[in-house]
């Protein structure tokens, strides 16, 4: 009798990739955003995972730079400390332009600064920094900024007032006062 | 100097814990009965529109027309309720309805078949409309929901109405197609109207919603109401919905054109956007979701309390007999010593007592406020 002979099967490894633990990324992202602080067991139990498979989870997210960081976001002001912040628009040389990027993670290294992007318009970046007072940021901008050869001019606006930084309202007039108990 | 009618009416049971927790300053809160999410950007903005372009004024009674045609196409979609038009009315809230809804069908001393434990506003609109309550207790054994076999022992010749919630406030329970196709074979047979709340149908975590009114036969017997508030964070803008056919209808809107005249008409024209948010509504509901699983995992693990999974709306009903305290007096030794509101089961019909109703509705970090609070008191 004729057999047929069947093509020996290659043996499929699947890599057994950590992004293979069934949960929904999106919805622990959006937790976490909220509430950097809730522990892995709750996590679990809001997303139907074990305490382990979050942890992994969390590593992972962390590993491919998806969570850049758990931060504490502070009122220093309410804190009794005396900061002022200012926005700084900078512009560049466009023979420098190639240079966007190092002049961008210069100034990004500096410790007074807390966020630096590149934007369309008349400037080119866009600084804003935490410094003492209007010395120290007049100092910024004369000693950091203005000697760089490629910045050809700045424009600084100083904040008045804020009325949400990082996703949180810090004014309490916008908070809606719902009733405690209701049917 | 008041009507017999109001004066037999009991004092709202809600008012003397909510003056109880409202004295606590440093309270946290599981009492509250709505979205805690904001109203969508994009109605907000229809609101701020209707102000700036002048349509500040009544529209017809039954709502804008648009509006009603959009909910139309709604119900035949999502409902399976072929309503045309005219079977749509807008209402002040989805309480607006229940009340006109009571108020059109009852004669003095008929009397309304709703479950036990539901929405506080059902016995007391009952008995302002004329009728008579009628508990159908329901139990955890049975997840909260009401069944058919409990109505037939409790029909009377002057049973003429049954009114539910599906998703249920407190309990959350949801019924099944079974379950319903039940009350619509019994309401058929008895002929009874069947007011249908079905205010928290987007929110169901477990199983499907269905509109008694899409099976055969009943929708010639429903009131079919909803609302804005729970699907859309929209609890402040008074808008809902009422869905009848003929004389049903007709009774209603006479008296709405009176009592209403209409819903309020910036509300009516920002609700219009409400209906293309389907994807926040969607991301809202995960959120629930997620906070329904940490909550009831949390109870769960307090000694002397038990709290079964609910399947729709957001509130868990857990059962606190194990710590030997009423409902009430568990819900006011926890304002007082944990510093956590949570309103007792009983203020929502005696089959309440034993449980307290704990909603959602709140953060995570609230929730987790709250259950390490209660652990404390009861470890």
């Amino acid at each position: 009798m004729h057999k047929h002979q069947l093509p020996e099967q290659e043996e499929i490894v699947f890599y057994q990739n950590t992004s293979n633990i069934a949960m929904d990324e999106k919805l622990l992202l959006e937790i976490l955003q909220k509430d950097a602080r809730i522990t892995d067991g709750n996590l679990a139990k809001m997303l139907g995972a074990s305490e382990s498979e979050i942890r992994q989870k969390i590593e992972e997210l962390k590993s491919k730079g998806v969570i850049k960081a758990f931060r504490t976001y502070v009122d220093w002001e309410k804190a009794g400390e005396e900061f002022i912040t200012a926005y700084i628009d900078v512009k560049v040389t466009p023979e420098a332009r190639t240079g966007f990027s190092e002049l961008g993670e210069i100034i990004a290294a500096n410790d007074k600064v807390d966020e630096v992007v590149v934007a369309s318009g008349e400037y080119d970046l866009m600084v804003k920094i935490k410094a003492k007072d209007i010395k120290d940021v007049s100092n910024f901008v004369t000693e950091v900024l203005a000697p760089k050869k490629e910045v050809t001019g700045t424009y600084t606006h100083f904040v008045l007032k804020k009325f949400k930084e990082n996703r949180v309202v810090l004014s309490d007039g916008a908070k809606d006062k719902k009733l405690v108990i209701s049917a | 100097m008041i009507s017999k009618r109001v004066g037999d009416v009991p004092p709202s049971g809600i008012r003397r814990f909510f003056d109880l927790a409202s004295k606590e300053p440093d309270i946290v809160t599981l009492g509250v009965g709505e979205p805690d999410f904001d109203t969508p950007y994009a109605v907000r903005d229809a609101g701020l529109q209707a102000i700036e372009l002048n349509r500040t004024h009544y529209t017809g009674n039954a709502g804008l027309p648009e509006l009603r045609g959009r909910i139309s196409e709604k119900l035949k979609r999502e409902n399976r309720i072929d309503a045309p038009v005219e079977d749509v009315m807008i209402t002040s809230g989805s309480s607006e309805g229940l009340d006109i809804a009571l108020r059109a069908v009852l004669d003095e001393g008929d009397e309304v078949m709703m479950p036990d434990p539901a929405y506080v506003a059902y016995e007391p609109l009952t008995q302002l409309a004329g009728g008579k309550p009628v508990m159908v207790p329901t139990s955890e054994k049975n997840q909260f929901r009401v069944r058919v076999s409990d109505m037939k022992d409790r029909l009377t010749e002057r049973t003429k109405a049954i009114l539910f919630c599906s998703p249920n406030n407190p309990t959350g329970a949801v019924l099944t197609r079974e379950d319903l196709e039940d009350i619509a074979d019994f309401a058929v047979k008895n002929d009874l109207v069947v007011i249908s709340d079905e205010i928290y149908e987007k929110l169901i975590y477990e199983g499907e919603h269905v509109s008694i009114a899409s099976l055969p036969g009943m929708a010639e017997r429903t009131i079919t109401l909803n609302g804005f508030s729970k699907a859309y964070a929209a609890t402040g803008w008074r808008v809902g919905y009422a869905v009848a056919s003929g004389k049903l209808m007709e009774a209603m809107y006479k008296i709405h054109q009176y009592c209403m005249l209409c819903a309020p008409s910036i509300s009516q024209y920002a609700m219009l956007k409400a209906l293309d948010e389907k994807d926040g509504v969607r991301q809202m509901v995960k959120v629930y979701d997620a906070r329904r699983k940490l909550l009831v995992k949390g109870l769960n693990e307090i000694p002397g309390i038990t709290c079964h999974m609910p399947k729709g709306a957001f509130y868990a009903f857990p059962n606190i007999t194990g710590t030997k305290l009423s409902s009430e007096d568990f819900a006011e030794k926890l304002i007082k010593e944990a510093k956590v509101a949570v309103v007792p089961g009983s203020l929502f019909g005696p089959s309440g007592e034993g449980y307290v109703r704990c909603s959602y509705s709140v953060s995570t970090g609230e929730i987790t406020a709250a259950l390490a609070r209660m652990g404390r008191i009861f470890s």
